[in-house]
């Protein structure tokens, strides 16, 4: 099967982004974002002759990611997940940011994926609220109700709850 | 953005880490080789082998209807396959196979007096692009090509543009006129086409042996011929189970779709 040249350029260049918001839309899981950006980039490749003439493949890649990620609603680990044991944590940063990783890793199992999908797209992106329905396939209605049911949860999950209510400023 | 959010924002950035290593192109595409293989890889298969029997009877049709026969039998927008075999009987139980080989072509096949499908499948099998402009004509039946630019034998590489003008509806004349529509080359015939530029084989050099059983006789010599065949006509009563109309190839050695050496002798028989 012939492979368009410059579609390893296009993952190498993307995977990084594509595996920093996989691990958030997966609530902290690196085995499940590689998953997540595989099955993404696997279906920008079988349609490559088409996304490589678009504006922006990588917009369209991360469509097919997002999407995918909703799509997997059934699975197990997309609902809330009941973190009993602790995630595994980088020995990277400083002490403080770990344990802030640790927080925020907790506090991202206990929101749904939608809510995550949201968060991510809104708030690690920096998209609007327009983009990340039109990203979601939803209405900016859609969006603005889970991203306060998000924010609601993080503002009172351990851990967080001091830096985003600005009580201990970073 | 309120301050909750900016703060939320600053968090994510400052806490999503980066991943412990990257992927490459192959992970994703041989994981996706597995998936999608069973899925795609008949058709594409298919197509090639419609193609290829386009391409050869594509190029046999022309020359038989410029030498003042036309084949009532196919209206325009007919598959091709009815130009290909203008005179199988339903009863035969002759299909047309072909190895998905590549028949090299550098010049425009001649597709004039062909129908509009047919014709667009050679060129396409070529692969070339077609573009079809509709133009009113009293004497042809409606979806022959009555012209093509550039003119067969034309030396242009694969990938290039071909224009047909194709009789349109009696009816229709004028309204249709000169109304464009692109129909590009299927990317498969092409892609699968690692000789698509080189020359015809010589002399002794392995081609594909056309599949004629169902042909006239004076169809399949002609193809068999085009391809460097010489052929041995036998007459020979069909086996009981097979009836076969006169005039009508009902068997042939070696087998279309078999490979064998230009040159080689192929044997016809007819009842």
């Amino acid at each position: 099967m012939p492979q368009p040249p410059d579609f390893a350029d296009f993952v190498r260049g993307r995977s990084g982004t594509m595996l920093r918001a996989a691990w958030l839309l997966t609530g902290g899981d690196w085995a499940l974002a590689e998953d997540l950006v595989q099955t993404a980039l696997g279906e920008v490749w079988r349609r490559w002759d088409r996304v490589a003439d678009m504006a922006a493949p990588d917009a369209y890649a991360h469509r097919a990611m997002v999407n995918t990620c909703l799509r997997w609603r059934g699975r197990r680990w997309t609902g809330e997940i009941a973190s009993a044991y602790l995630p595994e944590s980088a020995a990277t940063g400083g002490f403080q940011q770990v344990e802030m990783r640790e927080a925020l890793v907790r506090a991202l199992r206990e929101l749904t994926v939608k809510q995550r999908a949201v968060i991510m797209l809104r708030y690690f992106e920096d998209r609007t609220e327009a983009e990340t329905a039109d990203i979601m396939g939803c209405s900016v209605g859609t969006v603005k109700s889970q991203a306060a049911k998000a924010m609601g949860k993080l503002r009172h999950a351990p851990g967080l709850k001091d830096f985003l209510t600005g009580e201990t400023a970073a | 953005m309120n301050s909750d959010e900016q703060r939320l924002s600053q968090l994510l950035k400052m806490s999503v880490p980066h991943p412990p290593h990257a992927l490459s192109a192959d992970q994703v595409t041989t994981r996706q080789v597995d998936r999608s293989a069973k899925s795609w890889a008949v058709p594409a298969m298919a197509a090639a082998a419609v193609a290829v029997v386009g391409v050869t009877a594509g190029v046999l049709a022309s020359n038989h209807v410029s030498g003042g026969r036309t084949d009532p039998s196919s209206p325009g927008g007919a598959p091709a396959a009815s130009a290909i075999k203008p005179t199988v009987t339903p009863s035969s139980s002759a299909s047309p196979r072909a190895t998905p080989t590549c028949r090299a072509e550098e010049s425009v096949p001649a597709v004039t007096g062909m129908t509009q499908a047919a014709a667009v499948q050679v060129l396409a099998a070529a692969g070339y692009t077609v573009t079809v402009t509709t133009t009113a004509s009293g004497q042809v039946p409606a979806g022959t090509v009555t012209a093509q630019s550039p003119a067969a034998g034309t030396r242009l590489p694969p990938g290039g543009a071909v224009g047909l003008r194709v009789a349109a509806a009696n009816r229709t004349s004028g309204g249709g006129a000169g109304a464009p529509t692109s129909a590009p080359a299927t990317p498969a015939s092409t892609a699968s086409c690692p000789a698509a530029s080189a020359r015809p084989p010589a002399q002794g050099a392995k081609v594909a042996v056309p599949e004629v059983v169902g042909m006239t006789q004076a169809t399949a010599m002609q193809l068999a011929q085009a391809v460097g065949f010489t052929v041995t006509i036998v007459t020979m009563p069909p086996p009981a189970s097979q009836p076969v109309p006169p005039g009508t190839v009902y068997k042939q050695t070696p087998a279309g779709g078999s490979v064998a050496a230009r040159g080689t002798q192929i044997t016809l028989y007819l009842p």
